[in-house]
């Protein structure tokens, strides 16, 4: 868990080309929305197919996807318990 | 931004929009068209931002004379009128002509696996595709701004569940993501305006009608993403009852902007977009 959230902020920021942020300036509690990462819903459909296609999790729901994207911490956490992959 | 655009709503109350379906059952669409000759100009008056922006539309993107844009916004708001009212005269079940160039390139598409993007614009009236250009194999997903009111949502769901179509909600809480990313996975067909910013903050500047305008990234993205081809869809209004569809590949915005200009080089008065649409913030 402690290595996967190193891990997603480093694949996160490639994902979504986030080219002036290291690792180390997203506190993994803070928002990936709104006031914190400020990501917005291309990110988010990017994180979408992200989650699919390297762990095997299929988000359909809204709700429980906005729960996910809480924050780095809550994303690693969901990944842990659900990934097939 | 945001309030400078359009508010994506169809003008009239409720009770209002549902007796003009009912009277559409029995009266020909062309009387409506005679009481919109008297209307217009009226709307033309007291309506003097979307007035402005055809205005200059015509003068500095056509290069038309002051008298001619003038006419041409009559004609233009005119024309706006009767494709409001075609799309209620199809709620009422009135059929129309279409004829369509490149229909291979949809039907290619469809018969071939996995889904696609088809853009929307307002440039005549992409809704009158419903009630032609539908699969069977492929339900087509339509990404609406949840402006409209109640009835004109409520007919359109009746006549797009007629097609094969479903409505996707934009909602702030992003859930129209997810079913688009569903319904693209299920090889399905998703519908989107490209014309609209819609306060969206990721725009690319395009060359359009000689001058650079934004247009949403959006779009572009999700097929990047989702590795989907994409299709652009114009509806043209050519007679009371007769539309020309025609459709395109489309591989980025710019593209997508020639396709629109082309389109309305041909027919300059149905460009719907009500606001200033090169507007350089």
């Amino acid at each position: 868990m402690e290595d996967l959230i190193p891990y997603l902020k480093k694949e996160i920021i490639e994902v979504l080309n986030l080219n002036d942020i290291t690792p180390d300036d997203i506190d993994e509690d803070a928002s990936l929305f709104n006031e914190g990462l400020g990501l917005d819903s291309i990110d988010a459909l990017e994180l979408i197919v992200f989650m699919e296609k390297n762990y095997g999790i299929k988000l359909s729901n809204p709700n429980e996807g906005k729960e996910i994207f809480k924050s780095i911490r809550v994303m690693a956490e969901y990944i842990q318990t659900h990934r097939t992959k | 931004m945001v309030q400078q655009q359009w508010s994506g709503k169809t003008d009239g109350t409720t009770w209002m929009q549902r007796s003009l379906i009912a009277m559409l059952r029995i009266i020909p669409c062309e009387v409506f068209y005679g009481v919109l000759l008297v209307v217009v100009p009226f709307y033309m008056l007291f309506s003097r931002k979307s007035y402005c922006a055809i205005y200059r539309y015509f003068r500095h993107r056509l290069g038309y004379g002051r008298v001619r844009a003038f006419l041409n916004v009559y004609w233009n708001h005119f024309l706006f009128g009767q494709v409001v009212i075609d799309r209620f005269a199809a709620f009422a079940g009135k059929q129309y002509k279409f004829e369509i160039d490149n229909l291979h390139l949809f039907d290619e598409l469809v018969a071939g696996e996995g889904g696609f993007i088809m853009l929307s614009s307002h440039v005549g009236c992409y809704e009158m595709a419903g009630c032609m250009l539908t699969s069977k194999k492929k339900p087509i997903n339509a990404v609406a701004y949840d402006g409209e009111t109640a009835v004109v949502s409520r007919n359109r769901e009746s006549l797009m569940l007629r097609h094969n179509m479903k409505l996707i909600p934009v909602k702030r809480d992003m859930s129209h993501l997810f079913a688009v990313n569903s319904a693209l996975d299920r090889g399905e067909i998703v519908s989107l305006p490209a014309d609209r910013l819609n306060g969206s903050p990721k725009t690319v500047r395009c060359m359009f009608m000689g001058e650079e305008a934004q247009f949403p990234m959006g779009p572009f993205s999700l097929a990047r993403v989702k590795k989907v081809p994409v299709l652009a869809m114009f509806v043209m209004k050519e007679g009371s009852r007769r539309y020309h569809i025609y459709l395109s590949r489309v591989e980025n915005a710019q593209q997508f902007a020639c396709d629109i200009e082309a389109t309305l080089r041909k027919y300059p008065a149905q460009w719907f977009n009500f606001y200033d649409f090169w507007n350089k913030e």
